[in-house]
């Protein structure tokens, strides 16, 4: 996941935005459009459509854009992402390859279009605060790798955790109770075969449900070198 | 019913393990178990040597009880939020641990009601992996009763000690549990982020880790914090 990223206007950092959230529906049919402006009619306080004009999107907190399409490139996504960081996939093919792909290039959410109004609009919230959210309707799993099955609840845990948040603060961050929470995350353990919080959140990174954005660290050398010289080799010097 | 300590709630909220998934039934069986072996029961508290933190259950009449005299003797957040009823006061774990003038009340509240205590050691293929303490409410109240109980908690009855703890100070250690586990997480965590940024496996992150801790001089909790606060951005 690029580090170039303007942050979403509610990030990681806890600056929640107010007001309902400003949402962009790119390159879409006027059937799918209108579709979701009347699905979303009822939350009109929580989530607001706005126009589709060029350069509309520097306006947009998160754009839905269903990259998996296969119709004629109108949309650059790459422009959206450098210039709201805030791209989410809306599609009918939640295929786990694609989602993983799409992840890694840095966008914020896949979300089916199978999605009641009320998920999609708790998801693209969820979204807001900085969450990474892959969200299906009525398919309780998803493959990944052909061998992991992973349920969109147990690959958010996984994403929250990998993010630090303890469970008590992913339940909050859900709308979940604790308890649900952990049965997730055991779930998950088994799923991808991991028995430690160390292994999983090596696990969503390396699979790219979480971004590792470290800076410079914790070399063999000592820390105060470190932080100044990055080792040879190392990811981090080739991106400083 | 015993039930668990509100720290010991959260700390149970924060605790995942594949091998122990349902951890929160298990130790509430384990006091209802205990009760049913000697009714004087009013507290149990169970340890975890891997993990170093201590789970406990008290008798909620027990427990209103003990704060409710206790609280006279050196001032407690219901005197106080009386004498002074437009400023309520928020009392959380911090404030008893860390304000002195909680001390007392800490302590009376933990030490009353309990007049005698059995301890257990908890043994898997020869390894000592817990311990169970049980608190009573009158004096030899397991007198005769060891062997019983010990088959009950699934715990051995040959290496028990009477009355070991009538302080009841594992209920402390488990005020401290929620802090503790949340430490745990996170270095584990931090590890994890580590072992990705990396590309090493998870021993030798925590090795990369733990190094780092001792030159920088800082605890492992707080460079914990720091990473996940710079992977955070």
């Amino acid at each position: 996941m690029s580090s170039d990223h303007s942050p979403l206007p509610a990030s990681d950092s806890g600056n929640v935005a107010t007001g309902p959230l400003r949402l962009l529906i790119a390159d879409e049919s006027e059937l799918v459009v209108h579709g979701v402006e009347s699905m979303l009619l009822p939350f009109r306080d929580r989530v607001r459509i706005i126009d589709q004009v060029e350069h509309e999107d520097r306006a947009a907190e998160l754009v839905l854009h269903d990259s998996f399409a296969v119709t004629p490139d109108h949309f650059d996504e790459d422009k959206a992402l450098a210039r709201t960081g805030a791209l989410v996939v809306y599609t009918w093919q939640l295929h786990p390859t694609l989602v993983r792909l799409a992840l890694a290039r840095g966008v914020r959410g896949c979300l089916s279009k199978q999605l009641s109004g009320a998920e999609l609009v708790g998801a693209l919230v969820r979204i807001r605060r900085g969450v990474v959210v892959v969200m299906g309707h009525g398919d309780p799993s998803w493959k990944h790798d052909g061998q992991s099955r992973l349920a969109p609840r147990e690959a958010e845990v996984l994403a929250l955790i990998a993010r630090g948040l303890t469970n008590a603060e992913v339940a909050e961050e859900m709308c979940l109770s604790v308890n649900s929470v952990k049965s997730y995350i055991r779930s998950s353990y088994r799923k991808i075969d991991v028995d430690s919080r160390t292994q999983a959140v090596l696990w969503a990174i390396r699979h790219g449900y979480a971004a590792t954005a470290l800076p410079v660290l914790l070399s063999p050398v000592p820390m105060t070198s470190s932080i100044n010289a990055p080792p040879k080799g190392s990811d981090a010097e080739a991106s400083s | 019913m015993l039930k668990p300590l509100p720290e010991t709630q959260e700390a149970l909220d924060e605790y995942v393990s594949l091998a122990e998934p349902d951890l929160d039934v298990r130790i509430v069986e384990l006091g209802r178990r205990a009760q049913e072996v000697v009714p004087e029961v009013v507290g149990l508290s169970l340890a975890l040597v891997r993990e170093g933190v201590t789970f406990t259950l008290v008798a909620p009449d027990a427990a209103v009880a003990v704060i409710d005299a206790a609280q006279y003797l050196d001032g407690g957040p219901c005197v106080e939020a009386v004498d002074d009823p437009p400023d309520p006061i928020e009392t959380g774990i911090d404030d008893l641990l860390d304000e002195g003038r909680w001390a007392l009340f800490a302590q009376v509240s933990a030490a009353l009601g309990v007049a005698s205590s059995l301890s257990f050691s908890l043994v898997d293929a020869g390894r000592v992996t817990g311990g169970i303490n049980v608190y009573a409410s009158t004096p030899g109240a397991f007198t005769g009763r060891h062997e019983a109980l010990a088959t009950a908690l699934g715990a051995s009855a040959l290496d028990v000690v009477t009355d070991a703890d009538l302080g009841f100070s594992t209920r402390e250690e488990a005020v401290r549990a929620p802090v503790l586990l949340r430490a745990l997480q996170q270095v584990d965590t931090a590890v994890g982020l580590l072992a990705a940024r990396f590309g090493e496996d998870v021993a030798q992150a925590r090795e990369r880790f733990s190094g780092a801790s001792v030159r920088a001089g800082v605890s492992e909790a707080l460079l914990a914090k720091v990473l996940i606060q710079l992977q955070s951005g």
